[in-house]
């Protein structure tokens, strides 16, 4: 299974992607995605099976990614991990399709149980 | 004339009128801290918790951010019904020291870049959840990174210091602001 992971964040994106190894995910092959337009090609070019997004990056931001995820057909499990978690952009995040949105900081543990019902 | 131009007769409303709550964001840091894997080194440590810090808000504007030695500071802008900056400043060996905290690597000097990067990051999250503390609806800009040398604070000057939470860890100084656009009169509340 592989997992995209899209944050401007370099330090964040390897802070995720020890995480999910915490969390139990380290046989999965990974991708990373600097922003939200390398991440929109990589969902075409790589067909990961789970993106997890930032939402707040430079030129397009996670919620434009995945309005163009699903724009495009995609119906891979997308889930945002960001530092806003406010009602009104959860509703925004599900409204978009998104299947969950973990707010950061995050641990191990949130990070299982957000993706248990997607990855089991 | 903009509230931007007219700072001295501009009104700074107290930072209780805006809900902020030392304790309240002293908990945000410290949980963000935590998480990151700094607390497990017991790296957290609270330094002169300030009470008084709206007490005196020039005094408190006068000081926010300067620290001795080499510093960076980042901050966020949050616009919209709050207007204003979340900045996380620290001393270069301490931004140097959380980021190898963060990147699991403290065996060997980071990168300024990334440096930059974490610094970054932190007052992303850190400003994403004071935000939700915040009047909405506002939006969080991407986090900008200042380097400056002694004595070379960040400073707004057409805005006052909602709340300035100084902290310690590993000796070293840490600072979290929330700087707040003053508003003139006619706007206020």
């Amino acid at each position: 299974m592989k997992i995209l992971v899209a944050d401007d964040s370099k330090v964040m994106r390897q802070i995720v992607i020890r995480t999910l190894r915490q969390a139990g995910y380290s046989d999965h092959e990974l991708v990373e995605a600097t922003d939200g337009a390398h991440a929109l090609t990589l969902v075409t070019s790589e067909q990961p099976d789970l993106v997890l997004s930032d939402w707040n990056m430079p030129g397009m931001s996670g919620i434009e990614l995945l309005a163009a995820v699903r724009g495009a057909g995609q119906t891979m499990p997308f889930g945002f991990v960001t530092s806003e978690g406010s009602p009104d952009m959860r509703q925004q995040a599900a409204s978009a399709g998104a299947d969950f949105l973990l707010s950061k900081p995050f641990t191990a543990e949130g990070l299982r149980e957000a993706l248990q019902p997607i990855l089991g | 004339m903009s509230s931007f131009l007219s700072p001295l007769s501009a009104q700074s409303p107290s930072a209780s009128s805006y809900g902020l709550d030392v304790d309240v964001v002293f908990a945000i840091v410290d949980q963000v801290w935590s998480s990151y894997g700094q607390a497990e080194q017991e790296l957290m440590q609270l330094a002169d918790f300030p009470a008084q810090a709206q007490a005196s808000q020039e005094s408190t504007a006068a000081h926010a951010g300067q620290l001795p030695g080499e510093q960076i500071s980042a901050s966020v802008a949050v616009t919209g019904a709050f207007m204003g900056h979340v900045v996380v400043a620290t001393s270069q060996e301490a931004a140097q020291q959380i980021t190898g905290i963060a990147l699991d690597d403290t065996s060997q000097q980071v990168s300024d870049d990334d440096v930059a990067d974490w610094m970054g990051e932190l007052a992303n999250v850190i400003g994403g959840n004071i935000k939700s503390l915040l009047p909405g609806p506002s939006v969080l800009s991407l986090p900008m990174v200042m380097t400056s040398t002694q004595g070379q604070a960040m400073h707004w000057p057409d805005a006052y210091v909602a709340l300035h939470l100084p902290l310690g860890w590993r000796g070293q100084s840490i600072t979290v602001t929330v700087w707040a656009r003053k508003q003139e009169t006619s706007d206020a509340q």
